[in-house]
């Protein structure tokens, strides 16, 4: 029998405040052990959290971004459970009345457009780092309490790809939309994932299992995939799926069952006395829509209206926010946004995917860019060059100024002296010469590049065309 | 609503606390008695929705600004036990 899987992912992204959700500690990543911390993130008794109210913000921000429904009337709850990295023994989340609804957001997978529904997103802290040793385990509470939003899925999701399309789509929309920083090595974005596996045509769910704490698309898709087969050589051997936690062992590539004692999530939820209702108005909810950064469909759009991108160049631009945003300041000190686009996405994804670096490592800056394509513009030094000095700048951080007065380039765009080579080149090859004369066209081509040798490919290309035609027209 | 010894033991569990069988049966009354407070509460005309908090106060947010944050020594002063810069608590395990 051929099986499909289902999957949901509950995702979990920090956000970008400076100071934690309910007291003033910073949000800095990398701070030595419990230097951010204080009686309220340390759950010390009598202590009282208030709301930062940017994170409210923020989290209403993300939730019109992934078209939810925003609630006038929401509300902090206690989620009980006993774990070292929780200070309070509870968690400040949201049970019944989060702050955002019924979204969803269209992704493109499989060849395919889908539609992914977003059950809720709530906000909620963070819980503290744990580290194992031998002798007892170490605890820092400077992540405790940092802001947190859990944006849930439906289960609307049918394969591995599906799953990290969807979650790399909520990165780039979070990016966009400023609300957190995404970044995955630090922990600010985390995956949890729900599969389960059915019968294809088959119009109940079966029995799901809980992948938590992915912390990379690959992780994601790797553990989807082992889980898929997992549950499908259980079923075929005849076992039952049991409904439990489980946690994906990177080293190991295999999946481990986490301590199943609170797999009842028996977590006793109950509203917060210690935080007061928000009662958000329509007007603050159109005036945070109002203010919301452009997001990649509108930006696409305005690519290919205004700047007459190709659809191609501007779906490239808009499905990463570090690019578009190297692309827009590019645009500022070079405005020619086709232009622009094509080093952008060709030549400059071509160096980066090369070397497997993200853009936000580039060792130059999107100014140095632009110079460099006003160079190429103003004739200075021809496109080709550029691409050598682009080549050269992400290999030594150097500006294109430098690159090209140390290399001595520049193109000759005096036509005196090209002239001069010019007739050189038609004198020592007559044979040539004499066959663009009969008639052969393609002759041009191989005089063309014999001016090119002797300028050692300083001249511009068009330029030498251009005088070899009217010199062999004479 | 009736309590069983089951329902002592599995809450016991969860508020990790550990009861003998005398105290279990003298929690199943005390929380029966608890809940029949609750439910005359309930029977109680109110017009308060369930959902409102006792308070009658609403929004109170604080900016995001950052404050100055305990010193390690202080954050560390009433831990039982820590070590280098970190609180230490008994071995928890990860995995099954």
């Amino acid at each position: 029998m051929k099986y499909e899987v289902v999957i949901g992912l509950e995702i979990h992204a920090e956000l970008s405040t400076q100071s934690k959700v309910f007291c003033g500690c910073s949000t800095a990543f990398g701070a030595e052990p419990n230097t951010n911390v204080c009686p309220v993130c340390l759950g010390m008794p009598g202590a009282l959290p208030v709301l930062n109210k940017k994170a409210v913000e923020y989290i209403v921000r993300a939730g019109l971004a992934l078209n939810c429904e925003i609630a006038n009337y929401s509300k902090m709850d206690r989620k009980n459970y006993f774990y070292p990295d929780l200070p309070k023994a509870y968690q400040i989340s949201q049970f019944d009345l989060p702050f955002c609804k019924g979204g969803y957001l269209n992704i493109q997978a499989d060849g395919k457009e889908h539609t992914v529904g977003i059950t809720r997103i709530h906000l909620e802290e963070d819980a503290g780092k744990l580290v194992h040793t031998p002798g007892g385990t170490l605890v820092d509470y400077n992540r405790s309490s940092m802001p947190l939003i859990e944006i849930v899925s439906e289960p609307d999701m049918r394969s591995a790809k599906q799953a990290v399309e969807y979650a790399k789509a909520i990165r780039n929309i979070l990016l966009f939309a400023k609300v957190s920083n995404c970044k995955m090595q630090e922990g600010a974005l985390r995956f949890d994932a729900n599969v389960s596996v059915r019968p294809f045509g088959s119009k109940s769910y079966g029995t799901r299992t809980e992948i938590k704490n992915l912390s990379s698309f690959k992780m994601l898709q790797k553990a989807i995939d082992y889980e898929y087969q997992r549950q499908v050589s259980m079923i075929e051997k005849g076992e039952k799926i049991r409904q439990q936690t489980l946690r994906w062992n990177e080293s190991s590539n295999r999946i481990i069952a986490l301590r199943s004692k609170e797999d009842a999530h028996d977590y006793r939820y109950f509203p917060d006395p210690d935080l007061l209702p928000v009662i958000l108005s329509d007007a603050f909810i159109e005036d945070v829509r109002s203010k919301m950064p452009q997001m990649p469909e509108e930006k696409k759009k305005m690519y290919i209206e205004q700047f007459q991108l190709s659809e191609y160049d501007a779906e490239v631009l808009t499905a990463n926010s570090e690019l578009c945003a190297f692309y827009e300041e590019v645009l500022q000190d070079y405005n020619e946004p086709k232009i622009a686009a094509n080093w952008v996405n060709v030549e400059l994804m071509a160096l980066l995917n090369q070397s497997d670096m993200l853009v936000e490592e580039l060792p130059f800056a999107a100014c140095d860019m632009a110079q460099l394509l006003q160079n190429i513009q103003s004739g200075k030094i021809s496109g080709k060059m550029g691409k050598g000095v682009l080549a050269d700048m992400f290999e030594t951080g150097k500006s294109p100024e430098e690159i090209i007065s140390a290399k001595g380039l520049s193109q000759i765009s005096d036509t005196a002296e090209l002239e001069k080579i010019a007739d050189e080149v038609l004198a020592n090859n007559p044979a040539s010469v004499a066959d663009y004369r009969a008639g052969k066209e393609k002759a041009i081509g191989f005089l063309v590049g014999q001016v090119m040798k002797a300028t050692k490919g300083a001249a511009n290309p068009q330029s030498v065309n251009e005088i070899l035609r009217t010199k062999l027209n004479e | 609503m009736q309590i069983s010894s089951d329902d002592v033991k599995r809450l016991a569990e969860l508020s990790r606390l550990a009861f003998n069988e005398e105290e279990i049966a003298q929690m199943q009354e005390n929380l029966v008695d608890m809940i029949q407070y609750a439910d005359r509460v309930n029977a109680t005309a109110c017009d308060m929705q369930a959902k409102e908090h006792i308070l009658p106060l609403h929004n109170v947010f604080r900016e995001d600004v950052v404050q100055e944050s305990l010193s390690n020594d202080e954050a560390l002063k009433n831990a039982p036990e820590s070590e280098e810069m970190y609180f230490k608590v008994p071995q928890v395990m990860e995995d099954e």
